[in-house]
């Protein structure tokens, strides 16, 4: 009797087996910073590493506008992101699955960054002479119309009378900027430092220091354990596994929930 | 495959492959004569040169911003209207200073890796050829920029997109499917950030294509799924890969899905650097006829031989119509594609296919043992000057283009062959194949039109103009006829742009092509000489009548009031033969007569001195 059934206990196993080593999809946003075959293109190694450390596939869902990057990430579309700090902050303040996994360093390596206010050396020399319009990132970017609102109200400049045009990329935005359609461009330092190398520009207003982007996982879709360990892969990557990257190069760090709080001391500078 | 059906096809190839070849360069040479336009028009001003001297002197940052401040409209309305991928800025020693397109890329020399801004650089003259711009493929036109003194200022590079190309045949030819693939190493002369836009060729070791999905706008164009399997067939034949490393263009047959196609290979790129390809893919539907017919021929001409020996008794009881009909019918069964006709020596038609039937819109009896010229042979002239008549009558061969005329009326454009019948050395008639070509003679004037015109204001470009110029003043010279021109510019074009926008512009520019085209005869000359200028050749004209021709232009202008239209005037210099003009010193004397209305206040007609 026993004999009669012990192919099917044997294949009921197999089966077990299977599906408990079944290969778990992660469906991966990035911060919509770049054109859409550049960005995913320069996620595409550091997807390529997860993937063979952590045993996991890696789909990446292109998103191209930051308000929709968060409706996704909230209904449970997308399992993990890639926020600024602003997008971060908002996402959390209505999902508390929002789960940060690490900072990506900026260039320096530090975990923060400041947004900067860029005008052609021919046109206003500092805020008081900014007369308007302003080209920004998009709108839910932390470099967008938030960090230009903060700015002006130091010379108690009000955005609205100002005016302001969001772009869907730093680099669009730049380019507006440059073609005289506005007379000034807020971008993230570090993309700006790059176009001050071949153009005549001149900062006329920095930001405080904002925290740095966040890889971020929803909870509610992934399990606490792979978290723990896509935590554990990044910030144990070598030198030489980090060369071989294009975003993520220069290097993760944990998250400390402090830092973030430094977008709630300015709410008010959010757009609606 | 016997011979004469081998013959039949690789005709048919060899047909194919030469009107590609001629509509690739058409398009080419006609691209070029447009960009050279575009530089006179945005690019080659003294704005722009005082920029660039800018930049020589070490304020590049400066000249870079108000390049693309004063420029990037101009771009934009290049890159929307005429396929111009880019349009970039290089200082003299090759180093870009602008990418219009992408103005954060700057810095490098892409002479390094591009043989035509290599050879524009070197030899300070136009160049064109195929190359990439570091982001897309396309054609590639690079002009020496200069100041008014001849000082070297750098190079205006044109980056034209290759689904001009094929965009230009598919109207020529729709229903034809095109694809352009490109050899592999073109990726190292790529920015690496835009290499993921280039697939490998499924099937195809070390050929690329560009772009499939059209994730850019201007890129070349994703295949359509037709092409994409008309390709997956086509790369499976050894002739094809045989055809892409062999040197030349190529022509040859291949099969999908049981459908006959051809295959058309046209090398792009410059000498032994052909670093693209374009392959046109049309229907083989004619070579599978030949293929057919030829198989039924072989099966006749066995009942044929057969049949030969009851001939021989017919013959000897001398039934002199079944001879002609045998000999005739051996040739006809091999022209089955073909409108044929057989005359007898007074031209009677003796015997029709129903290709010809169809073709000129006949029944068998409306035609037959009539005069063929009489009802068909569609010209002026008598009888015996026709050549297919002197044919029949002479028993010689004749080759030719010529007109028939159809039962309705309307005559369709025709490839004539005349070829005499003997027996026995004597000529018993002629046997006259057509094919219609109608259809191909439409195309090539549209071809020749798109060339030779101006495609905004429909007047003569410069190309055609200078060569119609040409022979027109050496007729002038040997028969002492009076000869003048006039330069007509339009006054302060910039402002009118820069105020109302471009389209307005086109259409200042529209308008006083209709006025120019109206104030002269059919037999003159009026062209778009290169942005805002136009040219007018006046034959038989002395120096007073183009004075007062001018000076009526001038008030139709000054008094033109036309909805969406600014007013606007134009200024006119006039020159008139002398002994001893030629072509320069004509138009040297116009454009300095012009200069002088210019100075003088403009809206105004002077005559050279």
């Amino acid at each position: 009797m026993r004999g009669k059934f012990t192919p099917f206990i044997v294949l009921f196993f197999l089966f077990s087996s299977v599906l408990v080593h079944a290969k778990q999809v992660v469906r991966f946003s990035p911060l919509p910073v770049k054109p859409k075959e550049e960005l995913i293109a320069s996620y595409l190694p550091l997807l390529n590493l997860l993937e063979r450390k952590l045993g996991a596939k890696f789909e990446i869902v292109y998103i191209g506008d930051y308000n929709q990057l968060i409706e996704s990430f909230i209904s449970g579309r997308t399992d993990l992101v890639v926020f600024g700090p602003l997008p971060y902050h908002i996402a959390r303040k209505r999902y508390p699955n929002a789960h940060p996994v690490v900072f990506f360093r900026e260039p320096d390596g530090t975990t923060s960054y400041s947004c900067i206010l860029l005008t052609l050396k021919s046109g206003p020399k500092n805020l008081r002479e900014l007369k308007g319009p302003v080209a920004t990132p998009q709108r839910l970017s932390t470099c967008g119309p938030f960090s230009l609102s903060l700015l002006l109200s130091k010379e108690k400049k009000d955005i609205n009378k100002i005016g302001y045009q969001p772009f869907e990329t730093h680099r669009e935005a730049f380019e507006a900027m440059l073609r005289g359609d506005y007379q000034a461009v807020i971008l993230k330092k570090s993309v700006a430092e790059s176009y001050m190398k071949g153009f005549p520009l001149h900062i006329i207003a920095e930001s405080p220091q904002w925290p740095a982007f966040l890889l971020v996982a929803n909870s509610k879709t992934l399990k606490k354990g792979f978290i723990e360990s896509l935590r554990s892969v990044l910030l144990s990557l070598s030198s030489e596994e980090l060369k071989g990257l294009a975003e993520g190069k220069h290097g993760f760090a944990p998250v400390k929930e402090d830092e973030l709080e430094v977008i709630r001391r300015y709410e008010t500078h959010i757009p609606n | 495959m016997n011979y004469l059906e081998r013959k039949a096809i690789e005709g048919i190839l060899e047909k194919c492959r030469v009107t590609m070849e001629g509509l690739v360069q058409t398009i080419v040479l006609s691209k070029g004569k447009s960009t050279e336009d575009y530089l006179l028009f945005y690019f080659d001003k003294p704005e722009v040169h005082g920029l660039m001297e800018e930049a020589l002197k070490g304020g590049e940052e400066r000249a870079r911003a108000e390049l693309y401040r004063e420029l990037w409209k101009a771009y934009e309305g290049l890159r929307e209207r005429a396929m111009v991928r880019d349009v970039q800025f290089l200082l003299p020693d090759g180093t870009v200073l602008l990418r219009l397109r992408t103005p954060h890329l700057y810095g490098d020399k892409p002479s390094q890796v591009n043989p035509v801004v290599k050879r524009a650089l070197e030899t300070s003259l136009p160049q064109k050829g195929f190359g990439t711009d570091g982001v897309l493929s396309g054609y590639v036109y690079a002009y020496p920029l200069k100041d008014g003194k001849g000082k070297k200022l750098g190079l205006v590079v044109f980056y034209v997109s290759l689904e001009v190309l094929r965009s230009f045949l598919k109207e020529v030819n729709p229903g034809v499917s095109y694809a352009i693939l490109l050899k592999e190493d073109i990726l190292q002369r790529v920015f690496t950030e835009y290499r993921h836009y280039y697939e490998e060729v499924k099937g195809l070791k070390g050929w690329v294509i560009e772009d499939p999905y059209r994730k850019l706008k201007d890129s070349a164009g994703s295949l359509s799924q037709e092409e994409e399997k008309l390709l997956r067939a086509l790369v499976l034949e050894s002739s094809f890969t045989r055809a892409l490393s062999m040197p030349g263009n190529h022509a040859l047959v291949f099969r999908s899905q049981g459908a006959y196609y051809k295959a058309i290979v046209v090398k792009i790129g410059e000498g032994d650097k052909e670093s693209a390809v374009l392959v046109g893919m049309p229907s083989g539907a004619d070579i599978q006829s030949i293929s057919r017919s030829y198989t039924t021929y072989e099966v006749v001409f066995s009942l044929l031989a057969l049949a030969l020996s009851l001939y021989t008794y017919f013959y000897m009881r001398g039934l002199y119509s079944l001879r002609l009909s045998h000999k005739s019918l051996e040739m006809v069964l091999s022209l089955a594609n073909a409108g044929v006709v057989v005359l007898d020596k007074g031209g009677r038609a003796r015997f029709l296919n129903d290709t010809a039937l169809e073709l000129l819109g006949y029944k068998k009896e409306e035609l037959l043992n009539k005069v063929f010229h009489d009802l068909v042979h569609y010209h002026t002239g008598p009888l015996e000057g026709c050549p297919i008549y002197r044919s029949a009558m002479k028993g010689m061969s004749y080759k030719g283009e010529d007109s028939f005329l159809k039962r309705d009326g309307n005559p369709i454009e025709v490839e004539v062959d005349v070829k005499p019948i003997r027996i026995d050395a004597f000529l018993e008639g002629v046997i006259l194949s057509f094919y219609d070509i109608t259809t191909r003679k439409e195309k090539e004037k549209k071809v020749y039109d798109m060339a030779t015109h101006d495609q905004l204001t429909k007047l003569h470009n410069r190309w055609y103009a200078e060569e119609f110029f040409a022979s027109e003043l050496a007729r002038a010279k040997r028969q002492g006829l009076p000869l003048s021109i006039l330069m007509i510019d339009v006054d302060n074009f910039k402002n009118i742009n820069d105020t109302y926008g471009h389209n307005v512009g086109d259409m200042v520019l529209k308008s006083l092509a209709q006025i120019l085209k109206s104030s002269v005869r059919s037999y003159d000359l009026v062209a778009r000489w290169g942005g805002e200028e136009f040219l007018i050749l006046l034959l038989g004209d002395g120096q007073e009548e183009a004075v007062s021709i001018g000076e009526r232009i001038r008030r139709s202008v000054e008094s033109l009031s036309k909805e969406g239209i600014p007013k606007f005037t134009v200024s006119v210099g006039v020159a008139s033969y002398r002994e001893g003009d030629d072509i320069n010193s004509l138009i040297e004397r116009a454009d300095k007569a012009l200069y002088k209305a210019k100075s003088q206040g403009k809206n105004r007609v002077v005559a050279g001195e």
